[in-house]
């Protein structure tokens, strides 16, 4: 899978995915990870669409929600900006998080292990300076 | 969501074998379908039908609302299969033909897709790549403002670098035009990532049909769907 | 579709055919190398009994088969050329679009036509001047070279119209019947043979049609060829409307 760099953003998409979904978190991830800074102008949907090569439509869909989101918001002739509000920024780190532990747990738990062994695990780990 | 093309037990047998059978299909409005499937699925007999070329011996086919005629023709940009350009021409030439001869052709459109595609006004069909060729074709059906537009294999036997350029030129095109496409290809692969809604065809039937985000979902890329199907 | 159209239509089939053709030297050097043996001849064995320029008159009897074949060629292109989608996609009826191949064989059959007897009178008169025979035959040579020239124009747009039906049904599911086609190519193209039956062209008379022997009815030959020239044209349309198969 390659990776494209559009805007300061990085994307890796695969295709027996649904692409919206991915292009939504990919961009939600590059926010949280502040690899776009807040009220940075971000491509339009034809550049984005161009430097994905896919669909316009896949790119305004993920658009959308994000501004549905509040995370971004358009601003008529200039185009799409992240937004100012760092709390929005804030909130969607933390619920990014909140999902890459649920993720996790559940794996764990898939493999057997109880809360009280994960939490040793986390301890041990922890100490290794991660 | 409103319907573009509709198409019912459409069937069209030639003297050894059925192209189409029972074929069904309807192609949503402003979107992108893909009709997908190998050689002699039925998918070119079909793409000729929507412009009167060909005549279902069968069935029922509206595009755009009418029955296929010459008159529904002002509303359809029609890429055909395995199309050449006219030998003599250039490309200033090609563009006057379809300035003068296509409904709702915009000539400084065509001028800056030929810019785009890397294609000079003076340079002759007879002097063309196949991939300069197929580049021209395409400009030329792009530049309309017309509801519907059909490409029938238009990546067909093209180098690379030109499908690149043809790709990024579609891209554009749907970025800033509300128009229904309809495009038949074998080359899945670089293209699936353009599709919304796809039409797998075989044996003159529909196999499989649907958006491409929730076929996805459900079972992979249309890559992966069409090795299940054809393999 | 409005006349600027057609028009144009019709100009785009003239210039698919001169362009390359035109354009390719051998071409012209092929022309000029009969000219010039033309020219020795007529100079050699130019006088009055030996070698007539009338005799290259002869030639124009090739004619309707040529007219008919540059139409046949002109249909039979969009397929050969795999432009055939483009042609046939186009939002015109395709009456419209036959005509305007009609039309434009028709302008090369009249211009080739004037360019050949051009070229015959202008022989005749290199002729005349080399063995100062003098010009008071010239104006009866020039009638008569207009005689052949109003023939040959009646009967090119029925030569033509079979040439597009003869490329229609060649490509549809009629195609059986295309031997039966290229027959009546035969019978047909072979008009100034029929014509020239009963004169004598070695004493200057055209055919019996303007020497008097065959009465004024003839003329009622013109109309009857392009009524049938124009069944044979509805034939190629509707062939191209319900039979083709691509």
């Amino acid at each position: 899978m390659n990776e494209i760099r559009v805007g300061g953003m990085r994307f890796a998409l695969d295709l027996s995915q649904p692409l919206y979904e991915q292009v939504l978190e990919q961009v939600r991830s590059s926010i949280a990870k502040g690899e776009i800074a807040l009220g940075e102008k971000i491509p339009s949907v034809r550049e984005m669409a161009q430097a994905l090569k896919i669909n316009p439509n896949t790119v305004m869909r993920a658009y959308q929600e994000l501004e549905r989101d509040q995370l971004t918001e358009t601003r008529r002739g200039q185009g799409t900006f992240i937004t100012t509000d760092a709390d929005k920024v804030s909130h969607i780190r933390h619920r990014l998080a909140e999902e890459a532990v649920e993720e996790f747990l559940a794996r764990m738990s898939s493999l057997g292990f109880t809360a009280e062994d994960i939490a040793n695990i986390l301890r041990a780990k922890g100490g290794e300076g991660r | 969501m409103s319907v573009a093309i509709k198409g019912e037990g459409i069937t069209k047998l030639y003297a050894k074998r059925r192209a189409l059978d029972g074929f069904d299909i309807e192609v949503p409005e402003y979107a992108i379908t893909a009709i997908l499937g190998p050689n002699g699925a039925g998918k070119s007999t079909f793409m000729r039908m929507l412009t009167g070329m060909v005549e279902p011996d069968a069935g029922t086919l509206t595009v755009l609302g009418e029955r296929p005629s010459w008159q529904n023709n002002r509303r359809i940009s029609y890429l055909p299969d395995r199309a050449r350009w006219y030998q003599g021409h250039t490309v200033e030439k090609a563009i006057e033909w379809g300035a003068r001869l296509l409904p709702e052709f915009r000539k400084d459109e065509a001028w800056e897709l030929a810019g785009s595609l890397g294609l000079e006004a003076d340079l002759e069909t007879e002097g063309m790549s196949k991939g300069q060729e197929a580049r021209l074709m395409l400009a030329l059906c792009l530049a309309r403002e017309v509801p519907l537009l059909i490409l029938d294999e238009p990546f067909s036997g093209i180098d690379m670098l030109s499908r690149e350029k043809i790709v990024a030129a579609l891209i554009d095109s749907f970025s800033t035009r509300r128009q229904t496409v309809l495009i038949c290809t074998h080359e899945i692969a670089e293209t699936e990532s353009l599709f919304d809604h796809a039409v797998f065809v075989n044996d003159g039937r529909t196999a499989l049909a649907g958006s491409v985000e929730d076929l996805r979902a459900e079972r992979g890329s249309m890559q992966d769907i069409y090795r299940r199907i054809y393999g | 579709m409005n006349n600027g159209q057609f028009a144009f239509l019709i100009r785009h089939e003239l210039k698919l055919e001169s362009c390359r053709r035109f354009a390719r030297s051998w071409y012209w050097i092929y022309i000029a190398s009969v000219a010039v043996v033309l020219f020795v001849a007529v100079a050699i064995w130019g006088e009055a009994e030996g070698f007539k320029s009338e005799y290259l008159l002869l030639f124009s009897f090739g004619l309707p088969f040529v007219f008919c074949m540059i139409a046949f060629q002109k249909l039979k292109r969009e397929w050969t050329g795999n432009t055939l989608g483009w042609w046939l996609a186009l939002p015109y009826p395709r009456s419209r679009l036959l005509l305007a191949k009609l039309a434009a064989s028709f302008g090369l059959a009249v211009g080739i036509s004037v360019l050949f007897f051009a070229g015959v009178a202008i022989v005749e008169t290199f002729n005349l001047l080399v063995h100062g025979l003098g010009f008071g035959d010239f104006g009866r040579f020039v009638k008569l070279e207009l005689h052949f020239l109003l023939i040959l124009v009646v009967v090119s747009p029925l030569m033509q119209a079979l040439g597009l039906l003869i490329a229609a049904v060649s490509k549809s599911s009629l195609r059986p019947l295309t031997p039966l086609l290229w027959i009546t190519f035969g019978l047909f193209g072979n008009v100034l043979n029929y014509l020239n039956g009963p004169a004598d062209i070695e004493y200057g008379e055209a055919w019996g049609l303007f020497g008097g022997s065959v009465t004024g009815w003839i003329w009622l030959a013109v109309p009857a060829v392009w009524v049938v020239a124009a069944l044979l044209f509805a034939g190629a349309v509707n062939v191209c409307k319900k039979y083709l198969v691509l």
